[in-house]
Order: structure tokens, then C-alpha cells, then sequence
């Protein structure tokens, strides 16, 4: 005989801990059911973000790499043979003075001509004793867009100045360049997988309204409806986020494997970003752009369907 | 147990789904609601089942005013009315027996608690031997019989049945009719909406029928033809 009493009636106001593993389970076990559409959403969410992790250390390297130009590119301020060490010294602490000059280092003639000759012995011995070129100061500019201001100061001083207008010119407008589309390139990224998301989430809320009405009429609380749905939202977001996590370490690894040697044989001492750094910086990202748009995504299309 | 006072519903596009209607229903009655689609028999069952809210009027469930209980709270007002309807609305991913427990589960009943109650809900309604088919493998009478159990497992003192027998043949129709009568008998409050003449003839139980709005006939162990104006 079953007794129909109303005595089991317990208000829960809060979800037990085996309604929670239940509910966990079940938002895995339709994570499972509806594999078709997750895989679907996952791998939008790791086309997004493969796309975006790219972007990411492109732009990130290219800021990288120009840091390390802007240290190299130096201006050369010849002296006048003339020029008394006393004279040499002022000077030099004339130019450190300049604003945005991070360093400058002496040039003796005889080092310049070293330079100049590099291996050939017999072009160094031929000029040794009588040396055309005149002893300079290199000077470091802090940044690449300070380098003009810094190079009209120089010529104030009334200094025979040389450096790399063009190749200057060229860095900071390609610096800017790339900084702005990249910008542009990982916003609309951004948009594209937040609408990605959130429309899969309504579908499968849609495929569920039936349950989710089903739910309310046996008086299930809103959370308990929640719950499994945020569930399968996030392990979408937490797969969405491995994925991409676990391709863009190996081909960086590789890709800047490579580049490397290319770059160490070309212009020597460019270095790339170790891949730490730039994992650090976007799996932040990868985190809080996938979990945090599933979870919402799962909300906002929760709240509409609801209503029973 | 159920009171319904001064209750009117109009809905947002102007239609009327209820002039101002007062109605009581006893603990432990069976009633029958009925008139045709459209009469306000279904706004009836939707305000008992605090889908909609009326526009003016009290309704009074377990001594509890349901027009002023909050959103938060209305899932668990609904665990005190267990609803069956004609599309028997069952998870076709899960078996009878998952059907039934999800009930227990979303009230927060422990595994223990499932696996006691289920099994016997089950051999109330008959099901016993079904319990690991899917919705899909079963008859209708059997897959309105799972709701029924789905409905009643929570012990919930109220049962609404809208058309329940509406896509059944008459046999079962009237299997799931006494099956209605049974739960009836130990306790439950049962409200049915149908528009089965023979049935609601037959059974001789309370009868309130609904036309434009208005209850137009209240007659107990009454039956369907039975012509009387409601005051």
C-alpha cells in the first residue's frame, strides 16, 4: 500500500550535495547526448581561439621584435679628430643629458676601423697607421618614435650626426600598423566567438524546452534547472580551451624553432618570445573569453525559456 | 483545499479567459471540469497551476494564497500539485523508472529514498514489469500511467489531469479513469478537465462545467447533460 501523505513535502531551499553530483552528472551525460552539437561548438570555440592565439603572437612578436630593433638602430655622432679628451668627455655628457637617450658608448678610431675591416687583416694594416675615420659616439635611443627629437637636439650641438631615417620611419609605421589591425583582428574575433557560443547554447536549450517545461511543472527550482545546462557550457568552454591551449604550445614550439634560425642568420640577435610568455599571456584569455561566454551564454539563454 | 474567489483572467491581447468566477474544491474530492476548448477550463487548471496569474480575485491552494507567493517559490508550490496532461509529456531519454525518479530528484530526494518509492509508485499504476522501456516502447495507456506515477511520487496532496484520457482509446481511457479513482480513494485530490461525455457520466463524480468564461453548471455525482444554470 502506498501512503499518499503530504509529509515528504521538504522545502530545499538549497540544492543538497547528491543533487549537485546528480545534476553535475547530468549536465556530462547531455554534454554526451548532444556530442553532434557540442562538437560543434567546441570546435567553433577552438577555431576562435586558434585564430585569436595566432593574432595574439604575431602581434606579440612583432611588439617583441621591434623592442629589440629600437635597441639596435643607434645614431652615430662622428667627432672631429681635433676634439681634446676633455672635450670628448663634455660632449658625452652633453649628449646623455638629452632626453630619451638611454645610452651612449665611445667609438675610438681605431675601434671604428676594426669595425670597418672586420676579418680583413690587410685592410686593417694598410690604414692603421694613418686612419680616414673619425672616432663616434653610438647613441641609444629609449624608444624608435623618440629618435627624431633626438637627432634634431644632436644637430643643435652643431654634431656631424648619421642614422637610419627610413629604416626608422619604416619600423614606427609598421610598429603602428600592425598593432591596429591586429586590434581590429582579435576584437572582431572576440564578437564572432561570443555569438558563436551563445547561439549554441540557445539551441540546445531549444532541443531541451521540453524537458526544461517538463521541469517546472514537477516544481524544479530554477538553479536545478541551471545547473546542468552551465555544466555542459562550461565543459564545452574547458575543452574549447585545451584544444587551442595544446596546438598553439606545439606550433609555436616549432614555428619559433624555426624562425629563430632564420632570424639569428639574417639580422643577428633577434630573438623571438619564449613560449612561456606567451602562454601566460593568452591562456588568461583563452579562460576567461571561453568559460566565462559559455557560462554566460548559458545564462542569458536560459532566462528566456524559463518562463513556463 | 482548492478556493478560487472573485478570480477573473484577462489575458494580455483583451481576450477573456474567465469572468469573475468563485469555486471550492473539498480535500479529497474528484471533480470533474468540462466544456469546450476555449470555455475557461484551461485557464482554470493554468491558475491552479500558478502558470498565469489572475488579473483580479484570490486563489487560495492548501491554504496558501497562490497569488501572492513568489517567483522563487512557485517550484515548490508546484511539488504540492501533481499534473498529468494529454500529450503525456514524458523524458524520451529516460526510462519509466528515470521518469519517475527525476520527479524525486528534483524535489532533492536521496538515492535511498529513489529506490524505496519508486518501485512502489510503479506497482501502484501498474507498471511494475515496464520500468526499464523507453516512453517510445510503451502503449499510451502506459505512458500516461508513468505520468501519473511521475505525479504522484512526491505524495503531492493535489492531482490536475488536463484531457488525460484525450489521446486514448476508450478502453484504456477508462483504465486510466480508475486508475484516477484509485488515488482518489487514498486521499488525493483529483481535478479533471475533459470533455468525455461518457465518462464523465458514467463516473458519477462532481461536475463543473465552464462555458465562455463563466461556470455554467456545478452539480456533484452529476453527469454531463444534465442541464442546470450555475448562480
Amino acid at each position: 500500500m502506498v501512503e499518499l501523505s503530504r509529509t515528504n513535502i521538504v522545502e530545499v531551499t538549497a540544492l543538497k550535495g547528491h543533487t549537485i553530483s546528480y545534476l553535475f552528472l547530468e549536465g556530462l551525460k547531455s554534454l554526451w547526448k548532444n556530442r553532434l552539437m557540442a562538437f560543434a561548438s567546441v570546435a567553433t570555440i577552438v577555431l576562435s581561439l586558434l585564430v585569436l592565439g595566432m593574432s595574439y603572437a604575431i602581434a606579440n612578436n612583432f611588439e617583441y621584435i621591434i623592442g629589440q630593433i629600437e635597441q639596435k638602430i643607434g645614431i652615430s655622432v662622428y667627432l672631429n679628430d681635433t676634439l681634446s679628451d676633455i672635450q670628448t668627455a663634455e660632449l658625452e655628457k652633453k649628449i646623455k643629458s638629452i632626453p630619451n637617450v638611454s645610452q651612449v658608448s665611445y667609438i675610438t678610431k681605431d675601434e671604428a676601423l676594426q669595425i670597418f675591416a672586420g676579418e680583413d687583416i690587410v685592410l686593417y694594416d694598410e690604414f692603421k697607421d694613418d686612419n680616414p675615420l673619425p672616432a663616434s659616439f653610438e647613441v641609444r635611443v629609449n624608444q624608435i618614435v623618440n629618435q627624431q627629437a633626438v637627432v634634431e637636439q644632436l644637430m643643435q650641438l652643431g654634431l656631424e650626426v648619421n642614422f637610419f631615417q627610413a629604416e626608422t620611419d619604416i619600423f614606427i609605421s609598421l610598429n603602428a600598423a600592425i598593432q591596429f589591425f591586429s586590434s581590429i583582428v582579435i576584437i572582431i574575433l572576440i564578437i564572432i566567438s561570443l555569438l558563436l557560443i551563445t547561439n549554441t547554447i540557445k539551441l540546445t536549450v531549444f532541443v531541451r524546452k521540453k524537458e526544461i517545461e517538463i521541469m517546472k511543472y514537477i516544481g524544479a527550482t530554477d538553479s536545478f534547472i541551471r545547473v546542468p545546462f552551465l555544466v555542459e557550457g562550461i565543459s564545452i568552454g574547458i575543452i574549447g580551451v585545451i584544444i587551442p591551449t595544446i596546438v598553439i604550445f606545439r606550433v609555436y614550439d616549432v614555428v619559433a624553432r624555426g624562425l629563430s634560425k632564420v632570424l639569428i642568420d639574417v639580422v643577428g640577435g633577434i630573438y623571438l618570445r619564449p613560449i612561456e610568455t606567451i602562454m601566460v599571456g593568452l591562456v588568461p584569455i583563452y579562460i576567461v573569453l571561453a568559460i566565462g561566454i559559455s557560462m554566460l551564454g548559458s545564462i542569458i539563454a536560459l532566462r528566456r525559456h524559463l518562463k513556463v | 483545499m482548492i478556493e478560487l474567489t472573485g478570480v477573473s483572467k484577462t489575458y494580455s491581447n483583451g481576450a477573456v479567459g474567465l469572468h469573475s468566477t468563485s469555486l471550492y474544491i473539498d480535500k479529497g474530492e474528484f471533480v470533474f471540469l468540462t466544456g469546450n476548448s476555449g470555455s475557461g477550463k484551461s485557464t482554470i487548471l493554468r491558475l491552479i497551476l500558478k502558470e498565469i496569474s489572475p488579473s483580479h480575485g484570490r486563489i487560495n491552494v492548501n491554504n496558501k494564497d497562490i497569488t501572492k507567493i513568489s517567483r522563487s517559490k512557485i517550484p515548490y508550490y508546484r511539488r504540492e500539485v501533481g499534473v498529468v496532461f494529454q500529450d503525456f509529456r514524458l523524458l524520451q531519454n529516460k526510462t519509466v523508472y528515470d521518469n519517475i525518479a527525476f520527479a524525486m530528484q528534483v524535489i532533492g530526494s536521496s538515492k535511498k529514498e529513489i529506490m524505496k518509492r519508486v518501485p512502489t509508485v510503479l506497482n501502484l499504476v501498474g507498471l511494475a514489469k515496464k520500468s526499464k522501456c523507453y516512453p517510445n516502447e510503451l502503449s499510451g495507456g502506459e505512458q500516461q500511467r508513468t505520468a501519473i506515477a511521475r505525479a504522484i511520487v512526491n505524495n503531492s496532496p493535489i492531482l490536475v489531469a488536463d484531457e488525460p484520457t484525450g489521446n486514448l482509446d476508450p478502453t484504456t481511457a477508462w483504465d486510466i479513469m480508475s486508475l484516477l479513482k484509485d488515488i482518489n480513494s487514498r486521499g488525493v485530490t483529483v481535478v479533471v478537465a475533459t470533455h468525455e461525455k461518457d465518462i464523465v457520466n458514467e463516473m458519477q463524480k462532481r461536475v463543473i462545467e465552464v462555458l465562455d468564461g463563466r461556470i455554467v453548471k456545478d452539480k456533484y455525482s452529476g453527469g454531463y447533460s444534465i442541464e442546470r444554470t450555475y448562480n
